[in-house]
């Protein structure tokens, strides 16, 4: 206890981020401290990428209790990412909670990692009842709160945004994202791609394929990037505005780790101004995952008693954003 | 046919988010203007391409129903400089309100719209949004509109869809004749596509009500 206010230490270990963060109830962030794991060469291996967290957590964990200038004991709740995940990734983060929480003998909360992206989000940005758009290597989706729970507005019916433009870095040979985008700046040429959306949901791997016939046809990089990102992201906000239409919500918030594309955020701006709503910003250091997302979350959902016995721990890899009440949304919208 | 100077703009009937509708006379004859605006946050050339190729497949969707015999407004003319479709003015009454006032005519009605929907599945035809504010009744007889959201495909999912999104809608709106309605619309739909075919789709439109994804789609109907 600090205070009269709580503290919660969150471990994220989904994918090839493991963070860890301590946040005080009063929505203080006192430290975030995160590594990933970068692959030599090609995409995240599970396993690799769950060797090194077991290898760094240590640090990390230091370096974070550290940052925040307390001592162990003082923490009051133990919070750790339980899904969507890489099975493995996540089964290292939840291993070393369940161990803090036994040592400390505090109370353990499992938190779904999607709604932590947005939790974290509103909290730096100050907003209060947004839609959300969820873009990162293995997540696309819109969702706002809406009786009682996130409820899914539009997905992707097949790959996530981050990951068609990953992969298409990778195969053009310029690396994953940012590296599209950056090309893209040079690009002069915009060649039509099929920009495939289905009422709110959408479909990036018919794009992804005809970006890389682009690619083998002679086109060059900077134009082949400039047309893959440009469609991928009028897609996003293409379905964003529907779903804003449709929800009337006054705010919109990107998060995840394609979130931090500056021209997504520039395309996003252009569409408010055609409603009566506004962009919240997000700093960088919380769009992609990190452990203060799953601290914050954690004593959000400890207020209303969502603890969780260890027995009952166990991780949950294909964890849905809508599959969990979300009590502590105070508005309602509709 | 001419150039975009013959049509004499009336009023605008509404505002959506992909098109803007309005109400114009061409030759005496009262039409309705499809348009699909420019979006300023997309690449000037990627917006021409997509708003062109949408333009093109919901006028061919629409041409190739009317052939199939499924009750739509007829193309008048198709102008892809502005993205616009000019279509038959349908003079009739919205679905809704006869859900809304009229339940016996609308049970009558609902195997009507069994058949429409089972043609247009039947010749390859999925409409995407097939919901009470997309169905206009003249002379007694239900005729879909907005083919947006349409497209060529026989493959049992997008024709479930269909099913999926109409009862979804009429459940959140008119809950007390939903089943009725739906047991109406199957009958119409069974005797155009066949009783085995038909239980095929509905089975898969249990299957879809499962999947959380679907759950807020009806939604944009409500009120």
């Amino acid at each position: 206890m600090l205070g009269n206010s709580r503290v919660c230490l969150g471990i994220e270990s989904t994918a090839h981020t493991i963070g860890f963060g301590i946040v005080t109830s009063d929505g203080e962030i006192l430290s975030n401290e995160l590594e990933t794991y970068r692959p030599t060469s090609g995409g995240i291996h599970p396993r690799e990428a769950a060797q090194h967290h077991a290898q760094v957590a240590h640090e990390v964990l230091r370096r974070a209790i550290q940052k925040a200038g307390i001592s162990i004991d003082e923490i009051d709740i133990v919070a750790f990412s339980v899904g969507p995940g890489l099975g493995p990734c996540l089964r290292t983060g939840a291993t070393i909670a369940r161990a803090l929480a036994l040592r400390l003998g505090k109370p353990l909360v499992a938190v779904n990692h999607g709604i932590a992206h947005i939790e974290i989000g509103k909290l730096v940005s100050g907003g209060t009842d947004p839609l959300v758009l969820y873009v990162a290597g293995g997540n696309t989706l819109i969702t706002a709160h809406h009786e009682g729970r996130y409820r899914i507005f539009g997905e992707t019916l097949d790959i996530a945004a981050g990951n068609c433009l990953d992969a298409f870095g990778i195969y053009a040979g310029i690396g994953p994202m940012p590296a599209p985008e950056l090309e893209a700046r040079k690009g002069t040429t915009l060649h039509p791609l099929p920009v495939r959306v289905k009422g709110m949901d959408v479909s990036f791997s018919g794009l992804l394929t005809a970006a890389k016939k682009l690619v083998d046809s002679g086109v060059s990089i900077p134009d082949a990037s400039l047309s893959i990102t440009e469609a991928a992201y009028s897609m996003l906000v293409e379905v964003l505005e529907r779903a804003l239409a449709l929800t009337m919500k006054k705010e919109i918030m990107t998060v995840g780790g394609l979130a931090r594309s500056r021209r997504l955020r520039e395309m996003i701006d252009e569409m408010v101004k055609l409603h009566d709503a506004r962009q919240l910003y997000v700093r960088d250091e919380f769009l992609g995952d990190n452990g203060a997302m799953i601290a914050w979350t954690g004593l959000l959902m400890h207020m209303h008693g969502l603890t969780i016995d260890i027995s009952q721990s166990k991780v949950r890899p294909r964890l849905r954003i809508d599959e969990e009440e979300a009590p502590w949304v105070g508005r309602k919208s509709s | 046919m001419g150039g975009q100077e013959e049509f004499l703009s009336l009023e605008l009937v509404k505002i959506g988010a992909e098109a803007v509708i309005y109400k114009v006379i061409w030759r005496g004859l009262l039409l309705i203007a499809k348009r699909r605006v420019p979006k300023p946050y997309r690449h000037p050339d990627l917006d021409i391409e997509i708003r062109r190729k949408r333009t093109i497949n919901e006028a061919r969707v629409m041409h190739r129903s009317k052939m199939l015999g499924v009750s739509c407004p007829a193309i008048i003319h198709v102008e892809l400089s502005t993205s616009t479709i000019y279509m038959q003015y349908i003079e009739g009454r919205d679905m809704r309100e006869i859900l809304a006032c009229e339940p016996e005519e609308a049970l009558r009605i609902a195997t009507k719209i069994g058949e429409l929907v089972g043609k247009m599945h039947r010749g390859g035809i999925y409409h995407g949004d097939v919901v009470p504010s997309n169905i206009m009744v003249a002379n007694g007889l239900p005729v879909l509109i907005d083919f947006g959201l349409s497209g060529f495909s026989l493959e049992i999912e997008e024709q479930a869809i269909d099913v999926h999104l109409l009862e979804r809608s009429l459940k959140a709106n008119y809950p007390a004749i939903t089943d009725s309605f739906m047991q109406r619309f199957m009958k119409g739909y069974e005797s155009i596509v066949g009783i085995e075919y038909a239980r095929q789709v509905y089975q898969r439109v249990l299957e879809i009500r499962k999947r959380a994804r679907y759950v807020t789609r009806g939604l944009r109907h409500e009120g």
